[in-house]
């Protein structure tokens, strides 16, 4: 299977203003109560990532009200504490951040929380704090130091996978299950049973890839070389037979979603939580917000403007639906969606290309296929189906043979 | 001729290259000075007097200890898949053994001797470091290590002191002809 690529032309904006009922329902609330992060990844794609702001409880307070005022909670969502590194913050800020979401939760709907983090300061009342309050971890790990450190770095150029591991180990200390989410580079690729044996090793079982992309300031990605698509791909299948074969399973995040997406075909009028507008809610430690991907949130393009739409302290959802650079983006990724379908045989199992990733590699939501497309999606999809006809058909050996 | 040594492409190691040679010295054998050092060791791998050096993960080190306690206690290992996979594993790391190569089984017991005919790589599957020696330099394979060899000038195996060493070793096909693909020596 393979898709084409194509670029929209400057075509005029149709769109039409998205009723409330229509936005939402909200599924992931992302909140960067602080842009800092204590640690310099060279691939990050977070432009203000030295910046010591932080959240006001007004803005906090603001943020809940607005959420659950917008009419946009209709059923269970999750809560992202993303930013920067959202344990630069102690503990204590979240115990109280939780006793203001609790006290202005009255849609009666359950809201998970989660924090990404890149663990080097997890510690004691961390660890409470998440048992307490039953929150979800996921930790960024790159596989054993030799990798992670290569782009995993403090701001004097030093490893951070001593750091990392003291976390995670802190967490295991406390019977916390976490799950990884490794970035993969164009080093990474050879090293499948590296990085299986440093899972076993440190008792994850559960993890997830992200691709290395090219997203805001991180401009130039190792994996847009030539030939990393095969490398990739068998990559990933060796990395899965592993996984499969374990003596203790091992989830693959990426497989799972495979297996849900091919298992029925997604409707083209049906928009998925990246490109649906305000599925996903994205605020900042100022209370700006934005929608869609949330890498958009902080940063701008030439023909768009701020990605931020609004500001819960000031703006209301129906005031955001109604702005005409509202409806041209909405359009925009609309447009982006149809072409996915028109032009991609992947789309119907998912349901159209992340815009962010459109944006940053293609400079237009109203495109198609992008790196991490190939690789994400199409290479796992593909892998995922090669290895299910695999199992069925030693399934029904097996039957037969009974 | 002193063979020249690096690090397989697609493989890392874990030490230096200081903890892993060590070159004759009279009688015996001391670390090599740095002038000594960068005339063993090569920096881009691909010649063929190469002497590249691998590491098997530790998945694969546990399968092969379980294979032996199977062998051992119900007469079940199965070395035939395990060398499968081995050089499946081998393949992917794009060090293929060639197609007619045989793995053996070797247990190297105090005083043994491994026969050097056709001698591709070898592996350390022991817990403590296995030694392959040439006229002037010694190589340290650490437990999970392994050397893909020049078939024209693999050295020799140095006998263990105390524990039996446990090893793989990959031979040509043509001057493997005949043996075992399973063998206890």
């Amino acid at each position: 299977m393979a898709a084409a690529s194509a670029t929209a032309a400057g075509s005029a904006i149709s769109g039409k203003m998205p009723a409330v009922g229509s936005s939402g329902p909200l599924e992931l609330l992302v909140v960067q109560p602080t842009p800092f992060c204590n640690i310099d990844c060279s691939y990050c794609y977070l432009p203000d990532r030295r910046n010591t702001r932080k959240i006001t409880t007004e803005i906090l307070e603001q943020t809940f009200a607005w959420t659950f005022r917008s009419g946009l909670v209709r059923q269970p969502f999750t809560l992202l504490w993303h930013a920067g590194e959202p344990t630069v913050l102690p503990a204590s800020f979240y115990e109280q951040a939780t006793v203001l979401l609790e006290r202005y939760n009255d849609s009666g709907f359950e809201v998970t929380q989660s924090f990404q983090t890149n663990a080097t300061l997890i510690n004691d009342a961390w660890c409470d704090f998440i048992k307490r309050r039953n929150v979800h971890v996921g930790v960024s790990v790159d596989g054993p130091a030799f990798l992670h450190d290569r782009y995993r770095k403090t701001r004097r150029g030093g490893g951070t996978f001593e750091k990392t591991l003291q976390g995670m180990r802190r967490l295991h200390d406390h019977g916390i299950d976490f799950n990884t989410i490794t970035v993969l580079t164009a080093d990474s690729l050879a090293y499948p049973d590296e990085l299986f044996d440093f899972f076993v090793e440190n008792g994850v079982t559960s993890v997830g890839f992200n691709v290395e992309e090219v997203e805001g300031p991180h401009v130039a990605s190792s994996l847009a070389r030539g030939g990393t698509e095969e490398r990739f791909r068998r990559f990933y299948s060796r990395f899965l037979d592993l996984a499969l074969a374990a003596d203790r399973p091992m989830e693959v995040r990426e497989f799972n979603t495979a297996q849900v997406s091919l298992s029925h075909r997604v409707d083209p009028a049906f928009r998925t939580q990246e490109c649906r507008p305000f599925a996903i809610l994205n605020v900042d430690c100022e209370g700006n917000f934005s929608t869609y991907s949330p890498e958009l949130l902080g940063l701008s393009g030439p023909r768009h403007g701020s990605f931020a739409l609004g500001n819960v302290m000031r703006d209301s959802l129906e005031g955001v639906l109604a702005q005409p650079r509202f409806i041209a983006l909405d359009d925009e990724i609309r447009r982006g969606v149809e072409r996915c379908h028109e032009t991609c045989s992947y789309a119907p199992f998912c349901g159209g290309g992340p815009p962010g990733n459109k944006f940053f590699e293609n400079g237009d939501f109203a495109t198609t296929e992008t790196m991490s497309c190939r690789l994400h999606k199409q290479v796992t999809f593909d892998v995922a189906l090669t290895k299910l006809e695999r199992l069925a058909a030693a399934q029904e050996g097996l039957a037969a043979a009974e | 001729m002193k063979p020249a040594f690096a690090i397989a492409p697609n493989f890392h190691l874990g030490s230096g290259w200081s903890d892993r040679l060590l070159v004759a010295d009279n009688e015996g054998w001391r670390a090599p000075r740095e002038d000594e050092l960068a005339a063993l060791v090569v920096e881009t791998p691909g010649s063929d007097a190469a002497a590249l050096l691998f590491a098997i993960p530790a998945h694969m080190r546990t399968r092969f200890w379980d294979m032996l306690g199977e062998e051992a206690t119900q007469g079940s290992g199965d070395f035939v898949t395990f060398a499968a996979d081995l050089r499946q594993f081998l393949a992917f790391k794009e060090l293929p053994p060639p197609t007619d190569a045989t793995f053996d089984l070797l247990v190297q017991d105090v005083g043994g001797a491994v026969d050097p005919a056709g001698l591709w790589g070898l592996i350390n599957f022991s817990d403590e470091p296995l030694l392959l020696d040439w006229p002037d330099v010694r190589l340290r394979l650490s437990p999970g290590e392994g050397c893909r060899i020049d078939p024209r000038d693999p050295g020799r195996v140095v006998p263990p002191a105390e524990e039996p060493n446990a090893m793989v070793a990959i031979r040509l096909g043509s001057e493997a002809d005949g043996r075992p693909e399973k063998l206890d020596s």
